[in-house]
């Protein structure tokens, strides 16, 4: 003969098991709205991230690219998927006739190829270490040498640490250090000095002919950073009127940020409004489904009142009720939230076409933390005024009902 | 309810159990070096996986810690997509949990497809076992 | 002796369709400690009226109300609940047991609800077996009789040993059999010390009590006026 205690907690745990349909639905709803409220949350703040990082990140006023390239320039910056393509032979000597350049960092391109199955096509970036201001703050901050021949840094998502030997065209490069995260292509990527690259292709040489294997001196594009006070937008358009006739395309790197910022707040206002939308459906079921239960259970209400429940007493029970049912959707929408931006995450870059940075730890608890809170809010206030509503009815009518 | 989700819950784990080598195999070829390939790991960690699934729903079947094991199944299952994709990675001595490169390869074109499907069922049988568990009247 | 439960010139006036209507007028009742009322009238005389006045479930238009020479009007919700679980053990009408409970839960109920002394789960299942339904304690509500779940309620309305017990028609939906059960129960509870006031419109239940009041429109007058 067990002892038993009967707390509040337990009896409202017996009405929810007692109802498990409308239970379920109560669930349900609110395991919905936190769901969208963490994933929604963590999209749109690893996508502000992202869009900041590639701001942060791109330090180029002015991208210099071979003319009709200038779409693909989209995939190699979000996505880092690889390409070939090289500018002509005396495109810096041309660069350096306009005013206004503080300075000009010229870049390589060579794209590793699929002929191992299980290797996967990676981005290999040849920097000018003198003249670079993308990759050279991080050396300085963290290897504090130059990129010697030989050696390279892999991008965050690429598979090597420090020490570890990879072996490109046949040729084994040591990974002197990871990047860390970027949110767009350069995770993708692998950093080598320019006469690496230029030893690369000539191996590749051996597989498929390659201009670069020829003329090591080839570059891809061209980061350019300009004078304090200059206009991207005017220098770059002057650019084009002098070079697209050669070949040589200019883009001003704003218009590409400008155009992510663009896509950035839409998804963001989408996003908000299929929140706002499910915020009020939640709402309004939650407190459609506890007005009908506690409709219901008039009599029994009205037995607590008669046996000493008071007014404040059976309010307090019908909101542990509410309280324990959206604990556990809250809980659950969170956990499910995670898994869905765990799965997904990889692929996201590909499918918005948006750079995309998760926040780091402290915050992806602190959003879950939120999101089950305003759920759990959600739920109690739902429930509040059907619960003031059965409390203040008179025990004698309550208890009347058959 | 509990029986039914507990039932599908095995069913699926088992699913995943044979999916890398006897349903939809990964690819069969060796690596460049000799020794098996990334997602041969990845076959073997999802069939293990599919096993602690397969022992979770039996947890549940039996009435035993029933949200904990619908809890485990969801989170095995799950695992079973973050690791070949290199969210969660596995590595050890010379081996390494993965997919292959080339996306025309069995494991990105026949395996990871099914298995993604799996992985989601397993995941919302999981979450309705989860709730049927919270809503189980004691000792019904 | 102070009267357990003192009610003095009670009424209380309700409107229908505008007009209107005493259902309790000017109705005066003192039940004296170990006392068994029972009031009897027809449908609708205002019997529960004054019963759930006098259980402080319901604030008299005008009049008094004292338990145990504690005033019952003019005390707020909180008070009044309080009093009402400590000093009365209330019967409902029909089947008041909450389904979602266990017939032990059921009886601890009052007890669990505001803080008490003692061991409230042994003392309910001593109450059961008092009532003869202790091999009943861990059914639940739906599974019993009409008279094993009266008996069961009326274990609910000793738990926090009351000053008075009040029962509303507590044998309007029970056989024969039932009722006399029931009734011999709450005759054995008398005399054993328990003050119990009841409403019913059943003459039988009649022979079990020691005082007779008759509601009639209202009005409370002493002695069975509803004899043929």
């Amino acid at each position: 003969m067990g002892h038993v205690r009967l707390t509040a907690a337990a009896v409202a745990k017996r009405s929810i098991q007692r109802r498990p349909w409308r239970s379920f639905c109560l669930i349900f709803a609110v395991l919905l709205f936190s769901f969208a409220l963490f994933a929604g949350s963590v999209l749109t703040l690893s996508l502000s991230s992202g869009a900041e990082s590639m701001a942060n990140r791109l330090g180029a006023d002015v991208m210099i690219v071979p003319a009709g390239y200038d779409p693909h320039i989209d995939s190699i910056l979000l996505s880092g998927k690889p390409s070939n393509f090289y500018l002509p032979a005396d495109t810096l000597e041309r660069l350096s006739r306009f005013e206004g350049i503080e300075r000009m960092s010229p870049q390589t391109f060579l794209a590793t190829l699929s002929a191992s199955c299980c290797s996967y096509p990676v981005q290999l970036m040849g920097i000018d270490f003198d003249s670079d201001f993308l990759v050279k703050p991080w050396l300085d901050a963290t290897l504090r040498r130059e990129l010697k021949d030989g050696e390279l840094i892999v991008g965050y998502r690429v598979t090597g640490e420090p020490g570890d030997k990879i072996k490109f065209f046949g040729k084994e490069l040591t990974v002197v250090g990871r990047l860390e995260q970027t949110g767009m292509g350069f995770d993708a990527a692998v950093f080598l000095n320019r006469p690496t690259i230029a030893m690369l292709a000539k191996e590749a040489e051996r597989i498929i002919k390659h201009p670069l294997a020829a003329d090591g001196s080839l570059i891809s594009t061209v980061m350019i950073k300009l004078k304090p006070g200059e206009d991207s937008v005017q220098t770059a358009r002057e650019m084009n009127s002098a070079l697209n006739g050669d070949g040589i395309y200019a883009l001003f790197s704003k218009k590409f940020v400008n155009s992510i910022s663009a896509s950035l707040k839409t998804v963001s206002w989408m996003v908000r409004g299929g929140l706002l939308f499910l915020w009020l459906l939640a709402l309004v079921v939650i407190a459609l489904l506890f007005a009908m239960s506690l409709a219901e259970r008039r009599r029994e209400m009205g037995v607590l009142r008669a046996l000493g429940a008071s007014r404040s007493k059976l309010i307090r029970m019908a909101l542990t009720e509410a309280f324990l049912v959206s604990l556990y959707g809250a809980s659950l929408g969170v956990a499910l939230g995670a898994a869905a931006v765990a799965a997904g995450s990889p692929f996201v870059t590909e499918a918005l076409r948006m750079p995309f940075l998760l926040p780091a730890w402290p915050t992806l608890i602190f959003l879950a933390l939120g999101a089950a809170a305003a759920s759990l809010l959600t739920g109690l206030s739902a429930a509040l005024f059907s619960a003031v509503r059965a409390a203040k009815s008179a025990i004698s009518d309550a208890m009347r009902e058959a | 309810m509990r029986r039914l989700f507990s039932a599908l819950t095995a069913l699926l784990g088992a699913a995943l159990a044979l999916s890398p080598f006897v349903l939809f195999p990964v690819c069969t070829a060796a690596a460049a070096g000799g020794g098996h390939m990334k997602c041969w790991y990845s076959g073997l960690f999802i069939t293990a996986m599919g096993v602690l699934v397969i022992a979770a729903a039996l947890c549940a079947w039996r009435g035993r810690l029933v949200a904990p094991a619908f809890a485990v199944a969801a989170a095995a299952a799950l695992l079973c997509w973050l690791v070949p994709n290199g969210v969660v990675p596995i590595s050890g001595d010379g081996w390494r949990a993965g997919l292959c490169g080339d996306a025309s390869h069995a494991c990105n074109a026949v395996t990871m497809p099914a298995v993604g499907k799996l992985v989601a069922g397993t995941v919302i049988v999981g979450v309705l076992g989860l709730i049927a568990g919270f809503l189980r009247r004691d000792g019904r | 002796m102070e009267p357990v439960l003192k009610l003095k010139d009670i009424c209380k006036e309700y409107r229908r369709g505008g007009t209107p209507f005493f259902a309790v007028d000017h109705a005066s009742l003192e039940v004296e400690p170990g006392g068994y009322v029972n009031i009897i009238g027809r449908s609708g005389s205002g019997k529960s009226t004054l019963l759930n006045i006098a259980a402080g479930m319901l604030p008299p238009t005008s009049g008094a109300a004292e338990l145990g020479g504690v005033p019952l009007t003019g005390k707020d919700d909180a008070e009044l609940s309080r009093i009402r679980n400590d000093g009365i053990g209330f019967i409902p009408q029909g089947a008041s047991a909450l389904p979602t409970l266990t017939v032990l839960e059921n009886v601890m109920l009052p007890f669990c609800l505001y803080p008490h002394d003692g061991d409230g789960c042994g003392y309910a299942r001593l109450l059961l077996d008092r009532f003869g339904v202790a091999d009943l304690a861990d059914a639940w509500p739906g599974e019993l009789s009409g008279g094993e779940l009266r008996r069961v309620l009326i274990a609910r309305a000793l738990i926090n040993r009351p000053q008075i017990v009040i029962a509303d028609e507590p044998t309007s939906d029970l056989d024969v059999r039932s009722t006399r059960d029931v009734m011999e129960a709450f005759a054995k509870l008398n005399a054993d010390g328990t003050t119990l006031l009841i409403v019913s419109h059943d003459l039988d239940a009649l022979k079990y009590g020691k005082r007779v009041y008759t509601m009639s429109e209202g009005r409370l007058a002493e002695g069975n006026r509803l004899a043929p």
